[in-house]
């Protein structure tokens, strides 16, 4: 491999700016990417889906199946995606010749237990590029996950995510748009009602994920990728190699027509180049593993085995003891490296003390957020009595509890309609006075009194009710709802003689307003008022 | 004239007689019938609210055989013309003359339905008959036969495409009267009177006898128009119509024609009742009727909901009744 051939701007990324340097790597790559990578999986869908028929499953069953075997496609786009890094996008015929090289990639751990990785993508360049497998393969995926496990995880959710959105952002479409006749039901609402709708809806459900693992799988692979050439940067210091490659040929280039001291020239290079490259890598190498352990394979990553090295010259480098790490060693072992000295301070080893402690930034902020704390605990008590004290009143409305103790008592009026309805100004004798007043022949007064006193007592003694806005029938009806029916019958005739007398002008029999006189004792008794009288006069309306 | 004791019992007997017959048509509806009724009585011409299918047609129909009154029926549309309505004169080449061509107003009970589906103009063209109760053609007046009595009816549901009639044409019809679904048990009657034995939906009055002339009707207007009205009670009418005026939650009150409505109607249940003079219960009975049409609840009312009749109703709770 020659890391001066990247096409890429190589420099210390992170994890997110990797993403970024994927996707725009798959989106550069264009059709030499998507054609091959979608060609392989719809070749698979169509196999899957032939399979699920002679087996005679149902449609939908194609989709967990599909979904399991697309490592075998993404090994077409990684193949894609490496070439096209370190050189350029291969042309069609290699890319049809790197298939045969596919089952060699570890495809057979990937479609069984290996499917199951979280960092599928980020994993797969170590598998198809290095060809590392076995315990050299989990150490090597040790090292590299040591920092960017979590993101490549990320990525893959993400993914699914984004996957899960343009199935059913698919679907909804297809479902909304195709004519009523067709019955089709978007794979959205059967999930929810439980049922797995029509064979073509799961038709079109198959169709639509192939459509988004077309779409998106590419982008996904070339995350990870990017992902791992980031690592390999970080580790191995990929981006001083290609600038110090690029010095050395362009003062090559310069010192060309002289051709003095070549040789010395290059040595000198290769010198620097040698330190450049192996500090870093053996600092990591340390980190990744035991010093007794030298044969792991955090000393293959020193030595880039892109493209595609065989595992056999793999384990042959891993088991070499580098010679960088000697001369790294030899360096430390010079005395200025082994010098000793003893220092003595004091450490004060007791529990640190509030109150000498200084105020620190923020703790006035702090004891606002404590004063509105209690603030709220206050105001969450005081909703809290409210509330209780809300129920309660709901239960005692409900049950009727206190009815007697707190009942209202309604404010009856001494005057109505012009009408003076106390009871002290009725005389003591009603039914005398209303007899008087028919011997005078006043029958209109005498009709007036009994009317008057009825009403009066009516309202002051049984409690009935009676609004300004009541007429006669009003009332009568009133009285017929509160009293006894022959109080409410007898109301009735004295109020429809009153109201002959009243608005008609003409005056009933005497005789009947006679027994009206005579039979009011019977209905109503007007009471002893002296008490109330001798309270004083009290004020009755013109 | 004071009414005697026989034309009170005898007007009162036919009344009661009439809406019999009319009940035996349409089931329930009693108060709808009464108000009808109340209007014939006091020449008005009645506006009819209420969603469709709940026997306005029926009603008219029926209420026309009683008498023996013609009916007449105009489905009002978007283009219905003036002329549709009065009638027109036309050219005839045979005879070389003009002739008239009477419209479906000349006759005794005029069913307008869903008159606030017309335009405008032609709304106002029966408006106008309504109030002058005779038509103009070519320069000719024609006197439409008595008694005449125009039954508008409108939709409360469906507004869209509708021209809706102005507070100044409102104030045309003497009563507005709310027909409302029927309870259970008057629907049941009511489905077993339509559905035994008969072909068809089609209406039937059949139940419903012919009692008295349409003259009998125009001389019952007459002793409706006799009925005593006391000063105290006339007093309560203009009162309460006063009142709608500067009622809180009232945009706009109701006119004069208010109290004369209210007193008209009032009269028609005297009359129905047997009695010669008016009661404050007449005229409160007659109010909400006679009201609802010509108040305007105010928007912030409207949007709670709270429509005309329920200010009517407690105008009426406010308003001392007389009692002297």
């Amino acid at each position: 491999m020659r890391i001066d051939g990247l096409t890429l701007d190589l420099r210390e990324r992170n994890a997110w700016e990797a993403f970024d340097l994927g996707v725009a790597l798959a989106r550069n790559t264009g059709a030499r990417l998507f054609v091959p990578f979608s060609a392989i999986f719809v070749l698979l869908a169509i196999v899957v889906q032939a399979i699920v028929f002679f087996l005679d499953l149902p449609v939908w069953a194609a989709l967990p199946l599909l979904w399991w075997f697309k490592p075998a496609a993404d090994r077409i786009a990684l193949s894609v995606l490496a070439q096209a890094v370190f050189s350029a996008a291969p042309p069609w015929r290699k890319t049809l010749d790197s298939l045969t090289t596919i089952p060699r990639t570890g495809l057979v751990a990937a479609l069984t237990y290996g499917r199951l990785d979280f960092a599928r993508s980020f994993h797969l360049p170590v598998r198809q590029l290095e060809g590392q497998t076995g315990k050299p393969g989990r150490e090597r995926l040790r090292v590299l996950d040591k920092k960017l496990r979590g993101h490549a995880v990320w990525l893959t959710l993400a993914v699914w995510l984004f996957i899960f959105v343009l199935i059913f952002g698919l679907n909804g479409l297809i479902g909304l748009l195709a004519p009523d006749d067709l019955h089709i039901e978007p794979l959205i609402f059967a999930f929810f009602r439980d049922t797995s709708g029509s064979v073509i809806s799961q038709y079109l459900t198959c169709a639509a994920y192939v459509v988004a693992e077309c779409v998106l799988e590419p982008f996904y692979v070339a995350s990870g990728f990017a992902l791992y050439l980031s690592r390999r940067t970080a580790l191995e210091g990929w981006d001083l190699e290609v600038a110090f490659k690029r010095m050395a040929a362009r003062i090559e280039e310069q010192t060309k027509p002289v051709t003095v001291l070549p040789g010395a020239l290059a040595l000198l290079l290769a010198g620097i180049l040698a330190i450049a490259c192996a500090l870093p890598s053996s600092s990591y190498a340390q980190e990744a593993q035991d010093e007794d352990e030298p044969d792991s394979a955090a000393t293959a990553q020193s030595d880039p085995v892109l493209p595609k090295p065989t595992p056999a010259q793999a384990a042959k480098e891993a088991k070499e003891p580098s010679k960088e790490k000697t001369a790294v060693r030899q360096v430390l072992a010079a005395p200025e490296f082994n010098e000793y000295a003893d220092e003595k301070v004091w450490r004060y080893t007791g529990k640190p003390s509030d109150p000498g402690k200084p105020p620190r930034f923020g703790d006035g902020f702090f004891r606002f957020m404590q004063f509105v704390g209690e603030l709220l605990r206050g105001g969450l008590w005081v909703i809290a009595i409210v509330v209780l004290a809300w129920l309660l009143y709901l239960l005692a409305t409900r049950f009727g509890w206190f009815k007697d103790n707190f009942r209202m008592h309604r404010v009856k009026p001494d005057a109505m309609f012009g009408l003076d309805l106390r009871p002290e100004s009725l005389p003591d004798d009603v039914p005398a006075a209303a007899r008087a007043l028919l011997a005078e022949g006043n029958m209109r007064g005498a009709l007036a009194l009994l009317y008057r006193a009825s009403l009066s007592l009516l309202i002051h003694e049984r409690d009935v009710e009676i609004a300004a806005g009541d007429t006669e029938g009003d009332c009568v009806r009133r009285v017929a709802r509160a009293g006894p029916p022959a109080t409410a019958a007898y109301f009735e005739q004295l109020a429809a003689a009153w109201s002959l007398i009243a608005y008609a002008g003409r005056k009933p029999e005497n005789a009947e307003v006679a027994r009206l006189i005579d039979t009011w004792a019977t209905h109503f008794t007007v009471p002893d008022t002296e008490g109330a009288s001798g309270a004083g006069p009290r004020a009755v309306p013109a | 004239m004071a009414l005697t004791e026989e034309q009170l019992s005898q007007s009162s007997r036919v009344l009661q007689a009439m809406r019999d017959q009319i009940a035996n048509a349409v089931v329930g509806q009693t108060a709808v019938i009464e108000q009808v009724l109340v209007a014939l009585i006091a020449a008005g011409h009645v506006l009819i609210e209420g969603v469709p299918g709940l026997g306005k047609t029926l009603l008219v129909r029926a209420l026309a055989k009683t008498f023996d009154g013609s009916f007449g029926r105009i489905q009002f549309t978007p283009d219905l013309m003036p002329s549709d309505v009065t009638g027109h004169t036309i050219y005839d080449p045979a005879s070389g003359q003009f002739s008239t061509r009477k419209g479906p107003v000349f006759t005794n009970l005029l069913l307008a339905d869903e008159i606030n589906r017309a335009p405008a103009k032609t709304q106002a063209a029966l408006l106008e008959v309504m109030q002058e109760g005779q038509v103009t053609i070519e320069g000719t007046p024609h006197i439409l036969p008595l008694p005449f009595m125009v039954l508008a009816t409108q939709n409360p549901v469906e507004q869209e495409g509708t021209y809706p009639l102005p507070e100044a044409q409102l104030d045309r019809f003497l009563l507005k009267v709310r027909i409302d679904y029927p309870a259970h048990a008057e629907e049941v009657a009511m489905t077993r009177a339509v559905t035994a034995g008969k072909v068809g939906d089609k209406l039937a009055v059949d139940a419903v006898q012919t009692l008295i002339k349409p003259a009998t009707i125009t001389g019952l207007q007459q002793y409706g128009a006799n009925v005593d009205v006391d000063e105290q009670v006339l007093d309560y009418a203009v009162r309460l119509a006063r009142k709608t005026r500067e009622f809180p939650g009232i945009a706009a009150g109701a006119g004069p024609r208010g109290a004369i409505a209210i007193v008209r109607a009032a009269r028609g249940y005297a009359l129905m009742a047997g009695r010669p003079y008016v009661t404050p219960d007449d005229v409160k009975r007659a109010a909400l009727p006679a009201l609802r049409h010509r108040i305007a609840a105010a928007p912030e009312l409207e949007i709670e909901g709270r429509g005309s009749d329920s200010l009517v109703l407690a105008l009426l709770e406010q308003v001392p009744a007389p009692r002297q």
